[in-house]
C-alpha cells in the first residue's frame, strides 16, 4: 500500500514540475515570438528558434529533476533525516541552475535579423546593432563557425548560417553591396592572381586544406604508427612485439584516416578553381583539368539541404555549377572553407563573372533566340527533357537578368512533368525525386536573379515537401509567406517568346 | 393582384443584400401570382438553397425544368445537386445543360466544381488514377470557363479547387490570386485561400484572409469560426512553436481578441 501511494506521489509531483515547465516553456516562446512580431513591420525578418528548442529541453529537464526533489523534501518535513534535506537541496539546486541557464540561454542567444530598407539589424534581448548597406565593406566567412561575417567601416556583425532562410536573406543583402568579396586566398599551383580581372591563367582558388591535411596524415603515421611501439614495447621480443604492434596501429590508423579524408576530401569536388575570362577550370583530385565555356554554364546556385543528426536539423550549403552538357560540379561546405572561402560567396563570385549577359557576343543572343524555338518545339510536342535542355542552352548563352525568368520556367515544367509520371516502387521514387531535385535547382537560380518572387520558393516548397525534407519546405514556406505579408512579392512574367533573349 | 415581375425583382434584390427570409417571402409572392414563371423557379430554388433547405430548391429546380428546359435551369439543378453532394447527378445536369449551350459559363463552372467535390473533403478512399481524372476533368472545365469570361472571379475559384484536388497548393494560389487581383473584396475567394494558406503552412497569411473576409461579410460567422480553429489548431503551429495567436497576423489577433471579449466561441 505504501509503495502505491509513494507511486503515486511521484506521479502527482512530477506532473507538478512538468506543469511549471510548461508554463515557464509557453513564458519563454511567447516572448521570443512578441520580439520577433514587434520588428515585423520594419522589414523581412530571420531567426532561428533553435536557441529556444534547446532551452526549452533544459526547461523540461530541470522542471522533472525539480519536481522529483520534492520526495525527498517531504521525508525531510516529515521525519527531520538531515540526509533527505541534503538530497532534496541538493536536486532542487542543480535543477534551478539548469532551468536559470536555459532561460538565459533565450535572453542571451535569442537573436533575429532584420533587412530593412537601407541596413541590416540584430535585434537581441538587451537592444540591437545596425549596419547600413552603405556601409558594408566585404563578406567573409567566419573562421569558427558557420557564420557570415559582415565586415563594415566601424564593426563587424557575425550572421550565423544557422538563421532560417540564410540563403534568401544572403541573396538579399548581396544585392544591395557591390562589390562584397574578398578573393580567398591563394595557395598552391602556378602563379594565382588576386585580381578580380579575368587572367587567361587566373587561379581563383587552391584547396590548401589538402597539403595541409597530407602532411599531418604523413607526420602522425611515422609518429603514432612507426615510432611509439619501439619506445614502449618492453620484454624478450622487442622487435616481434614491435611489429605487431605497428600493424595492429597501422590498420586501426588507415582506417581513421580513411574516414577522416572521406569527410573532409569528398571524392568528385573540385580541388583547384580556375576562373579565366574564356573559360572556368576545375582539377579533381588525382584529376586532369577540366573546362567549360562561360556560356555553357547554366547556374552557379547554393541548394541548400537539410541534414538530421540524432533528430536535429542542421543546414547544409553545396554550391552546384550546372553546365549545358549535364554536368554538375558540387562543392559542398567542407570544400568550400578549404578553398579559403564559403560556398555563399565562390557562387555570388561565379555569378557576378559568368551568369551575365555583360561578357557575352552578339552570337551568342543569336544562339540563344535559335535555341528558345528549339525549346518552344520541344515543348510543344511533349519532350520536356529536350524542352528543358535547350532553355538551358538559351540561359547559358544568355543569362536571364531581365523578364525571361527561364529558369523558373523549366523549374514549373519539370515540377509539372514529375507530378505527371504514374507509378511505384522504389525506382519510380526516386527518378521523380531527381526530378524535382532538378527542379529545385532552376528554382534556387531563379531567386538568385529574382529574390523577391514568393512563387518560386513556394515551388520549392511544393518540391521538397513532406518526409525528411519538411524543414526545408518549411523554411521556404515562410521566406514566400514573409515577402506575401509584406508586400514585397514581385511576381515573375514569365516566357515572352516573341521578344526573345533581349 | 401585383406585378409578378416587381416581386422577383425585389426578392432577387432582397436575396442578392443577404437577406434571405424576406427574400424567400417575396419569390413566394411572386409565385403565387405566377406559378409557372421559371426565372422565378430559378431564383427560388437558390434561396431556398442559401437557406439551406435543400429539398426545397430541388424541387423548384426540378419545377423550373419542367416549365423551360434551358441552360440555366440545368446550371440551377446542378447547382443545388452538388450541394446536397450527388456530383454525378450535377454532372450528368451540367451535360445536359451544356448540350444546349456549349458556352454556359455557370456550368463549366459547376461541372468543374462537381468533378472536384468527391475530392474535397479529404473523406475518399478512391485510387489516385481516378483523382487525377477528376483533377484533370475538373481543371479542364474551369480552364474553358475562364476562356469564356475572365472577368468573373468564380471560375477562378473553380480553377483553384481543380488545382487543389490535384494537390498543388501553388497553383491553387497562383490562379485564385489573379481572380482576388480581380475583386479584392471577394469574400469567398479569401475563405478559400486562407484554406489553401493554411495548407501551405501560411498561417499567418492565412489568418490575414480571414480577417479580410470577416471584414468584409461581417455578419458571416464562417471567418471567425476558423479563426479561431486555427489559433487552436497545432497543426498549424508545424515548426513554430509557442502560443499560436503570435503567429497570427496583427489584424485576426485584433478580431480575436475582441471576440473573445465578447464571449466569442462559446
Amino acid at each position: 500500500m505504501e509503495d502505491i501511494a509513494v507511486i503515486a506521489l511521484t506521479i502527482v509531483v512530477l506532473g507538478g514540475g512538468l506543469l511549471v515547465a510548461r508554463f515557464v516553456g509557453q513564458r519563454l516562446l511567447a516572448w521570443s515570438a512578441r520580439v520577433r512580431d514587434g520588428v515585423e513591420h520594419r522589414g523581412t525578418v530571420y531567426g532561428s528558434d533553435m536557441i529556444v528548442r534547446v532551452s526549452l529541453i533544459g526547461v523540461w529537464a530541470g522542471g522533472a529533476l525539480g519536481s522529483l526533489g520534492i520526495l525527498p523534501a517531504i521525508v525531510w518535513v516529515a521525519t527531520s533525516d538531515t540526509e533527505a534535506r541534503r538530497i532534496a537541496v541538493s536536486i532542487m539546486g542543480v535543477s534551478g541552475v539548469i532551468v536559470a541557464l536555459a532561460v538565459l540561454m533565450v535572453i542571451v542567444g535569442m537573436r533575429f535579423f532584420v533587412l530593412e530598407e537601407d541596413r541590416i539589424t540584430r535585434v537581441g534581448a538587451f537592444g540591437e546593432r545596425s549596419v547600413r548597406f552603405a556601409a558594408i565593406d566585404r563578406f567573409d566567412e567566419s573562421a569558427g563557425l558557420p557564420a557570415l561575417r559582415i565586415h563594415s567601416d566601424a564593426r563587424t556583425m557575425r550572421v550565423s548560417k544557422t538563421l532560417a532562410g540564410f540563403d534568401d536573406l544572403f541573396n538579399r543583402l548581396t544585392e544591395h553591396v557591390s562589390s562584397p568579396y574578398e578573393a580567398p586566398a591563394q595557395v598552391g599551383l602556378g602563379e594565382p592572381s588576386t585580381e578580380y580581372s579575368l587572367h587567361e591563367t587566373a587561379h581563383f582558388a587552391v584547396s590548401a586544406q589538402r597539403r595541409r591535411l597530407n602532411t599531418m596524415v604523413l607526420i602522425s603515421t611515422l609518429v603514432f604508427v612507426l615510432v611509439w611501439p619501439w619506445f614502449l614495447v618492453e620484454g624478450e621480443h622487442v622487435v616481434r612485439d614491435s611489429v605487431i604492434f605497428m600493424a595492429m596501429g597501422f590498420g586501426l590508423w588507415l582506417v581513421t584516416v580513411l574516414l577522416v579524408r572521406t569527410e573532409t576530401s569528398p571524392s568528385g569536388q573540385p580541388i583547384e578553381l580556375r576562373l579565366a575570362r574564356s573559360e572556368i577550370g576545375w582539377r579533381l583530385s588525382r584529376g586532369e583539368w577540366q573546362t567549360r565555356a562561360p556560356n555553357e554554364l547554366v547556374s552557379a546556385s547554393v541548394e541548400t539541404t537539410i541534414i538530421y543528426v540524432k533528430s536535429q536539423p542542421g543546414h547544409r550549403y553545396p554550391l552546384r555549377l550546372r553546365f549545358t552538357d549535364g554536368t554538375v560540379l558540387q562543392i559542398d561546405d567542407h570544400r568550400g572553407r578549404h578553398l579559403g572561402s564559403s560556398t555563399q560567396l565562390l557562387g555570388l563570385e561565379l555569378r557576378r563573372r559568368y551568369v551575365t549577359t555583360a561578357n557575352r557576343v552578339e552570337g551568342d543572343r543569336a544562339h540563344a533566340t535559335a535555341q528558345l524555338v528549339e525549346a518552344r518545339a520541344a515543348e510543344t510536342n511533349g519532350d520536356v527533357a529536350a524542352a528543358v535542355q535547350a532553355y538551358q542552352r538559351v540561359i547559358a548563352h544568355w543569362p536571364d537578368e531581365s523578364h525571361l525568368a527561364l529558369h523558373r520556367y523549366c523549374g514549373d515544367l519539370l515540377r509539372a512533368h514529375a507530378d505527371s509520371l504514374m507509378g511505384d516502387g522504389r525506382e519510380f521514387r526516386k527518378r521523380t525525386a531527381a526530378i524535382r531535385a532538378d527542379a529545385v535547382g532552376h528554382y534556387r537560380a531563379h531567386l538568385d536573379t529574382f529574390p523577391y518572387d514568393a512563387d518560386a520558393w513556394q515551388a520549392i516548397a511544393a518540391c521538397v515537401g513532406g518526409g525528411y525534407r519538411t524543414d526545408l519546405a518549411d523554411e521556404s514556406i515562410a521566406s514566400a509567406e514573409q515577402l506575401l505579408m509584406s508586400g514585397r512579392h514581385t511576381p515573375t512574367e514569365y516566357l515572352r517568346p516573341e521578344h526573345g533573349p533581349n | 393582384m401585383g406585378d409578378p415581375g416587381q416581386a422577383r425583382e425585389r426578392a432577387r434584390n432582397l436575396f442578392m443584400i443577404g437577406r434571405l427570409a424576406d427574400a424567400r417571402d417575396a419569390a413566394r409572392e411572386a409565385l403565387a401570382q405566377d406559378a409557372l414563371d421559371a426565372s422565378t423557379l430559378r431564383l427560388s430554388a437558390d434561396i431556398e438553397a442559401a437557406l439551406g433547405d435543400l429539398e426545397s430548391a430541388l424541387d423548384y429546380a426540378a419545377q423550373a425544368i419542367s416549365v423551360e428546359a434551358s441552360a440555366s435551369s440545368y446550371a440551377v439543378l446542378a447547382s443545388v445537386q452538388r450541394r446536397t453532394g450527388d456530383f454525378a447527378a450535377a454532372i450528368a445536369s451540367c451535360e445536359r445543360g451544356l448540350a444546349l449551350d456549349p458556352e454556359h459559363v455557370t456550368l463549366h463552372v459547376t461541372a468543374s466544381l462537381a468533378w472536384a467535390g468527391p475530392w474535397l473533403d479529404g473523406s475518399t478512399d478512391r485510387p489516385s488514377e481516378t483523382r487525377r481524372e477528376a483533377a484533370n476533368q475538373s481543371a479542364a472545365l474551369a480552364s474553358r470557363a475562364l476562356e469564356l469570361d475572365p472577368t468573373e472571379t468564380f471560375p477562378y475559384y473553380a480553377a483553384s479547387v481543380a488545382e487543389l484536388v490535384r494537390n498543388d497548393l501553388y497553383a491553387a494560389a497562383s490562379i485564385l490570386t489573379k481572380g482576388l487581383a480581380l475583386d479584392p473584396e471577394w469574400v469567398a475567394g479569401h475563405l478559400l485561400m486562407s484554406g489553401i494558406r493554411g495548407r501551405q503552412g501560411m498561417v499567418k497569411l492565412a489568418s490575414r484572409h480571414l480577417a479580410t473576409a470577416g471584414m468584409l461579410s461581417p455578419n458571416d460567422e464562417t471567418p471567425i469560426s476558423q479563426l479561431r480553429a486555427i489559433a487552436g489548431k497545432r497543426r498549424f503551429r508545424r515548426n513554430r512553436p509557442g502560443p499560436s495567436i503570435w503567429w497570427l497576423a496583427p489584424e485576426a489577433r485584433k478580431i480575436l481578441e475582441a471576440d473573445a471579449e465578447l464571449g466569442g466561441g462559446r
